[in-house]
């Protein structure tokens, strides 16, 4: 605290002795410091990068899949459903059970799968103000749900909006969208902002055994934000309806289908105390979930796991799910000087309302509503994590949460996750951050519905991660180290099809540098390389990666360079060239407040691809991007 | 003994200070607004008069700036204003902190304030000329027609 108002007192007087400073400058100064994710941000806790809004507006990323195709230690492919997906490097694309997503203080991820990614690839950004992603496995304070990476989301202050917003895309495959934003202060005490979107995203649609697969989408999205002093009221809707892509088929290439998703909530949170310490969140979830299949026995049907007969081949599938969400969470926040003491408890009740699930076999048989399903699933929490600064360069973590898990086929348990680490201030320049988390990673309700005898132990996970941060005067480099120990993870029975947990422990290195060059105020220059060394029979995704991004400003003009890498790889045997993905967008502001954009992606045609192999033998890859071109108009009135 | 002393000086200026700390995002605010008052009236000792503005947002441009404050606006040289509800009318340089103020505020001569997620400073061309407010240069950028705001 006295570094920190000492730091203050030689601010204010280098600041009133050089006025002489320009006045862009400082505005642009202004505009960095002010940037919410200052406020948001807990870079103690871990290996973090953050998105600003600034990021955001140059890069003209307008769903979320515009930032995580870049994003490093980890791929966004295109798993079986046609959902961009987040998968580890090296794994084949599925429906991942390790990666949290957030609108502010409120998970996301789907009731059903705990994959966010079926409504959240493609969410429109236009009411996020930033987004901060957590490498910080098991990390406590971020989180209440432990996992592999946290993906936080944090919608616009109306405060600093003060406007209202029409944005109009088009692109070259004939998709567009259309977006309306209004955000305002109402009084000194009350704000809102309201997102309405609706879409259409067109995808070149590959021929796979004689057969288009596509999967192309309709989205509307919803989302009001309202805040009243210290507390927030946010409503939610989002209706997603797509193709299904390979779908469950046997060929990976059905002969009809569709999916339609429709998921919401309403969450309220609460500040109490003077210092805003306690913290009261509450919200309803819901996840409603239309999906029809279609097959024909000649090519090969339909291979939806539970209902799978060795003797019959099953030609049309369809389920009508319905899922409800209740969370609770309080934390009280106890702060001294030195220390820091978050304390919690989190429960959450899931609940899936009775099945309408429908099949028919090959030999007429129709099944119907007697399969089996996972009826509710509830958690509780406790945990705590202290932060304790040794000496003012010194802070030392730890934390504690003790989990109860309960499925509605199976007997409770009990859990218990920890974590220690350290930050250390070597000097103003090198800072060193490690730390140790041994956390379990619960299977989703469909995991379970998957499974044989419908029972999967956790997930373990012990992990070590190191960071070394080196900063200079323009430019920080920073290195990172993960290493991983993973013991059940879930793998399909190579007879059955079924999830089991695997008998051995994954053992993996992760490394990333990164360096990130402010050229001057209005220049950024960010390089990234990562790899990994887990080892696999099959590399069904690139272990290797990196990227090259240079954002700029010039007065009015704005344009951004990505050129994204991913090393080779051979999913089914099929050899995929290193993959570069280069990106460019250009936008220039015009008076009224009128912005043009232009934004072209995948331009050398070299993005990431996904392999596919069905039963009959046939084998491709197709590509996860498509080249294309969107011109984007937006009006702020 | 001298080193001594500004040790002592620099701990109690601390330990008064402690708790009173804003964010240093607003320092950069006040120093912005500083030195518009100072380029836009151009004399040693300029003072400064608010109409609108909070209690703390008052008390901390007088805490981190030199520039002095007055309580009367015959006195003031520069007028700031924020939250205004009924039309105002002063013959002196006036700049409003939000926007919703430029309604009742025919001659602000500027506004510095949120919009679209950005903090946006833009001085009216048409109002700056009328008050023969003659700025440096690094305001070009800045300099824009009134009606691109209200008008939109």
């Amino acid at each position: 605290m006295m570094y920190r108002a000492f730091g203050i007192i030689l601010f204010l007087t280098y600041s009133l002795v050089s006025y002489g400073e320009d006045l862009r400058s400082l505005l642009k100064k202004y505009e960095e410091k002010a940037d919410l994710s200052n406020k948001t941000k807990k870079e103690s806790l871990g290996h973090l990068i953050v998105f600003t809004r600034k990021d955001l507006e140059i890069m003209q990323a307008y769903t979320l899949g515009d930032l995580l195709r870049s994003f490093p230690l980890t791929n966004f492919l295109l798993n079986s459903l046609g959902i961009k997906s987040m998968g580890l490097p090296g794994t084949a694309p599925s429906i991942p059970i390790i990666y949290r997503l957030y609108i502010d203080d409120h998970e996301v991820s789907s009731i059903h799968t705990s994959s966010p990614f079926l409504i959240y690839d493609n969410y429109p950004l236009d009411s996020i103000d930033h987004v901060e992603i957590y490498c910080s496995l098991g990390a406590i304070s971020v989180s209440n749900q432990p996992s592999q990476m946290i993906i936080k989301m944090y919608t616009k202050d109306p405060k600093r909006e003060n406007a209202t917003r029409g944005r109009f895309s088009i692109d070259t495959k004939k998709g567009f969208t259309i977006n309306f934003l209004e955000a305002k202060q109402l009084n000194r005490y009350s704000s809102f902002l309201l997102m309405l979107n609706r879409s259409y995203l067109n995808f070149s649609s590959p021929i796979v055994n004689n057969k288009k697969i596509n999967r192309d989408q309709e989205r509307t999205h919803f989302f009001l934000k309202y805040n009243y002093y210290d507390s927030i009221l946010e409503i939610s809707f989002s209706d997603v309806n797509r193709g299904i892509f390979s779908g469950f088929s046997a060929d990976k290439s059905p002969d009809e289908g569709e999916m339609r998703s429709q998921d919401g909530f309403i969450s309220f949170s609460q500040r109490l105390l003077k210092d805003r310490s306690l913290k009261i969140f509450m919200a309803y979830d819901f996840n409603n979930r239309k999906y029809r299949e279609k097959n024909s026995a000649d090519d090969g049907g339909i291979l939806f796991v539970p209902l799978i007969q060795p003797s019959d081949n099953i030609i049309y599938y369809r389920e009508r799910r319905k899922l409800h969400k209740y969370s609770i969470t309080t934390e009280k926040v106890f702060s001294t000087e030195k220390n820091k003491l978050l304390t919690g408890v989190f429960f959450k009740y899931h609940h899936q309302d009775p099945e309408n699930i429908y099949a028919v076999y090959q030999s007429n048989i129709e099944k119907k509503d007697d399969i089996f399903t996972v009826n509710f699933y509830k958690s509780f929490s406790a945990y705590l994590e202290n932060s304790f600064s040794i000496t003012n360069k010194n802070l030392i973590i730890g934390g504690i949460r003790y989990d109860l898990h309960k499925y509605s086929h199976l007997r409770s348990h009990k859990k218990l996750n920890l974590r220690a680490g350290f930050v250390s201030f070597i000097n103003e320049k090198l800072v060193f951050k490690g730390f140790f988390s041994k956390f379990n990673i619960i299977p989703s309700m469909y995991n379970l519905e998957t499974a044989k005898n419908n029972y999967l132990e956790d997930i373990d996970v012990n992990v070590l991660t190191l960071e070394m941060r080196y900063t200079r005067e323009n430019s920080v480099l920073k290195f990172y180290y993960k290493r991983c120990n993973v013991k059940n993870a879930f793998t399909a029975d190579p007879d059955t099809g079924e999830l089991i947990n695997k008998k051995d422990t994954d053992r993996f290195n992760v490394f990333s540098v990164r360096y990130i060059h402010s050229i001057n105020l209005f220049n950024k220059l960010e390089l990234n390389y990562w790899l990994t060394d887990k080892d696999l029979p099959q590399k069904f995704s690139p272990q290797k990666g990196g990227y090259i991004k240079i954002l700029t400003e010039y007065k009015k003009f704005q344009m951004y360079n990505e050129l994204t890498y991913r090393e080779s790889y051979e999913p089914y045997g099929i050899k995929i060239s290193e993959r570069f993905d280069y990106n460019i967008a250009l936008s220039y502001r015009f008076p009224y407040e009128w912005y043009v954009k232009i934004k072209g992606e995948n331009l050398l045609n070299r993005a990431v691809k996904v392999g596919y192999m069905n039963v009959f033998g046939e084998k491709g890859s197709i590509p996860v991007y498509d080249r294309k071109i969107t011109l984007t108009i937006e009006k702020t009135f | 003994m001298k080193r001594f002393i500004f040790i002592i000086l620099a701990l109690i200026y601390v330990h008064t200070s402690y708790g009173e700390q804003i964010e240093v995002y607003k320092l950069y605010e006040i120093k912005i607004l500083s030195k518009l008052v100072t380029d836009v009236t151009k004399i040693k000792n300029p003072k400064v008069y608010f109409i609108g503005l909070d209690r703390e947002e008052i008390k901390a441009f007088k805490k981190y700036t030199p520039i002095k404050t007055t309580y009367s606006v015959e006195d003031a040289d520069f007028i700031f204003v924020k939250n205004l509800s009924r039309p105002l009318k002063i013959n002196k340089p006036v700049f409003s902190l939000d926007f919703k103020s430029l309604k009742y505020c025919k001659n602000c001569f500027g506004v510095f304030s949120w919009r679209n997620g950005r903090p946006m400073l833009i001085i009216f061309k048409e109002v700056i000329n009328s008050l023969k407010i003659h700025l440096p240069k690094e305001y070009d950028y800045f300099i824009d027609s009134k009606k691109y705001i209200l008008s939109g």
